[in-house]
């Protein structure tokens, strides 16, 4: 009588397999990721006083366009370049990072110690930064500092700054 | 007569045969192992649209200390999610919960360089957090964020150094583009 009622474990073990592969195939998608390491200044903190003007600088300025000019929120609109104070102009913005990447490298290799600004405006999408920034790394500058905004130490000035600038962004 | 010789020979042949239920035991405790596992993992690495870089480095992700902030970034002009629905808005996650700016610099300064447990030992780096930062932020936000935690890291009571910002390699497929 017992055989009769004996289930075959086949299906059973065959399924069990494909779950295993699937969570082992799921776990490596972490190592995929690629990343910029950006060590920050040690030696010193938070600098709030306005940054010396130095010669080494080459400064890349990103301004969002206005409302009236692009009815869309704030980082979803295009973006202006300019290279110190000459804005870059291009069809695509590959043809603007093109041509911003030759102004750099040009003054990177006159200038062995050349520094790199990156001056992005309010709600400028973390892409563009980012490209910028890579072209920078691609054209052989080793200090990239980035214009900041004074936020105050002070909590609640702070939240008062952050609640700010999640407004502008249409993200409250 | 016939079927009392056949139950005598299946008797027979059963007594060779293995039993599965320890095997099936143990299998099913290794798939609730992955499940629990997985789970883990996967709540530091928010679903993101990565910038591209050409000179970004492999993330190895050895650093079992490094904390990880996620930036969140909802499309503000798309018309199927509806305000007031909470998914439109912006989210810095950090293991899977929500920080503003008030709770992620609580947050910071427990984990930097006022706690013992991550100073650097070495001398000339007196006062500085041995902890890395991993930020991931989606392309498509703002990089007021970034800046924004990259100010609070550097605050001498927090003195978070190590940072890196997470980008994904050009993908062949234009239409992946993090694009407006």
């Amino acid at each position: 009588m017992d055989q009769e009622v004996k289930m075959d474990m086949t299906p059973m073990i065959d399924v069990t397999f494909q779950l295993l592969i699937f969570f082992i195939i799921t776990m490596k998608f972490r190592t995929l990721e690629k990343k910029l390491n950006s060590y920050l200044p040690t030696d010193f903190g938070l600098n709030t006083s306005s940054a010396p003007v130095e010669e080494n600088f080459i400064t890349v300025k990103i301004r969002q366009k206005k409302a009236s000019e692009d009815p869309r929120p704030i980082r979803e609109r295009g973006s202006y370049y300019y290279v110190e104070t000459e804005e870059i102009k291009g069809a695509t913005e590959k043809e603007i990072f093109q041509k911003i990447y030759k102004r750099i490298k040009a003054f990177r290799d006159q200038n062995k110690d050349a520094k790199g600004k990156i001056d992005a405006g309010t709600g400028v999408p973390h892409y563009r930064v980012v490209s910028v920034l890579d072209l920078f790394h691609k054209s052989g500058f080793e200090t990239i500092t980035f214009v900041g905004l004074t936020v105050n130490k002070d909590i609640s000035a702070g939240m008062k700054w952050w609640r700010k600038m999640r407004e502008t962004l249409g993200d409250m | 007569m016939a079927a009392r010789k056949k139950r005598k020979h299946d008797t027979s042949a059963s007594d060779v045969e293995m039993d599965m239920t320890p095997m099936i035991d143990i299998v099913f405790q290794m798939v609730m192992f992955f499940v629990i596992v997985s789970d883990f993992s996967q709540k530091d690495i928010a679903k993101l649209t990565l910038p591209w870089s050409t000179v970004g480095v492999d993330d190895e992700g050895d650093d079992e200390s490094r904390l990880i902030i996620n930036i969140t970034a909802p499309r503000l002009s798309d018309t199927k999610v509806k305000k007031g629905d909470e998914n439109v808005y912006s989210k810095i996650m950090v293991r899977g919960k929500p920080y503003d700016f008030q709770s992620l610099q609580k947050f910071l300064e427990l984990n930097g360089v006022q706690n013992p447990k991550y100073r650097e030992t070495d001398p000339t780096k007196k006062g500085l957090s041995n902890r890395s930062l991993l930020i991931r932020c989606d392309g498509n936000q703002s990089f007021d964020y970034v800046k924004a935690i990259l100010q609070i890291c550097a605050q001498p009571d927090i003195a978070i150094y190590k940072v890196e910002i997470a980008t994904a390699e050009q993908p062949k497929d234009k239409k992946k583009a993090p694009t407006n």
